[in-house]
């Protein structure tokens, strides 16, 4: 067996010798799913097999990037998400989950009451800013009340991060 | 890093350091009840920041750079000030990374969030670049479906 896979179109026996007339049989052990090919599209995505969470005929892709993004994704609820922690982080939220509260075409969006203090928090993030270049938000809100008059007050704070350590 | 509703319907960013504060706000953006796509970025090269709510976009220089941190909390709907109200609204979904992004990416996960997709990982079509029985062969095996 060969120590590591070796990734192939055809396979080619050469028979060397045989004793009165040449007859074998043979076959090939494959190696399933568990490796990526280090110059295939899914560099990024399923390098293992319990990765490969794709329907037949795709495979699973996070941008270079997606291992240091801190997402409320989705639809998935009220809860923050990382590549590397998609159900397990620690969060503390009291905002709710509408799965019809987002625009057409979605699947749903995260409520903010402020008669009860709604909030999202994700705990602590590192942001390596400076090291990696700069940062980017985005983010798709709606406003349901009218600002108040004060300048300066703040209704919606999409991202809070105070600084802790440098 | 904040990202707030300033005034009756202008979108703020600022940033911190220390006492000294860096930010930038749009001209009249809210509509009440109606969704909004914002994005902010700072590029560390150049310090530039850049805010954009909807199709209005403003920039600005800040006068320090911003550090590598860790920071204890990331709140949506409320602030760290305990004097200030919470929010009222809703949030399809937030996506914040320590990378400037192009407007290409920037524009890509705004799609998904409307479109309610995972803005961190998606299932793509195996490319035929490569030879057809080599990703059919991997490919094949991948048979549950995205989460």
């Amino acid at each position: 067996m060969f120590p590591a896979p070796i990734y192939a179109r055809y396979i080619r026996i050469v028979v060397l010798e045989w004793n009165d007339w040449i007859c074998m049989r043979a076959a090939l052990i494959v190696k399933s799913c568990s490796t990526c090919f280090s110059n295939a599209v899914s560099l990024q995505g399923s390098t293992a097999s319990s990765a490969c969470e794709c329907w037949a005929g795709a495979y699973k892709y996070s941008s270079a990037f997606g291992n240091r993004a801190i997402v409320l994704v989705p639809g998935r609820g009220a809860q923050f998400s990382t590549l590397a922690n998609r159900n397990q982080r620690l969060f503390a939220a009291t905002a709710i989950f509408n799965s019809t509260a987002g625009p057409p075409g979605s699947k749903g969006a995260v409520t903010f009451d402020r008669v009860f203090s709604q909030y999202l928090d994700s705990g602590t993030h590192t942001f390596n800013v400076a090291t990696n270049g700069g940062f980017t938000i985005v983010s798709v809100v709606k406003f349901s009340v009218p600002g108040e008059a004060a300048m300066g007050e703040r209704k919606l704070i999409l991202a809070r991060v105070p600084k802790t350590t440098m | 890093m904040i990202i707030y509703r300033y005034g009756d319907n202008q979108m703020l960013l600022s940033l911190r350091n220390g006492i000294t504060q860096c930010y930038i706000f749009t001209e009249a953006v809210i509509v009440q009840n109606t969704w909004l796509t914002v994005m902010a970025t700072y590029a560390s090269s150049s310090r530039n920041i850049k805010l954009r709510a909807g199709n209005v976009t403003v920039s600005g220089t800040c006068s320090f750079a911003v550090t590598d941190r860790v920071f204890s909390k990331t709140y949506i709907g409320r602030s760290n000030w305990a004097g200030d109200t919470y929010s009222k609204g809703s949030i399809v979904c937030l996506y914040a990374v320590d990378a400037l992004l192009s407007e290409a990416e920037i524009s890509d996960i705004s799609d998904k969030m409307y479109r309610g997709e995972d803005t961190l990982q998606s299932c793509q079509t195996c490319s035929r670049l490569f030879l057809p029985s080599f990703n059919e062969w991997r490919c094949l095996r991948c048979l549950s479906f995205c989460r």
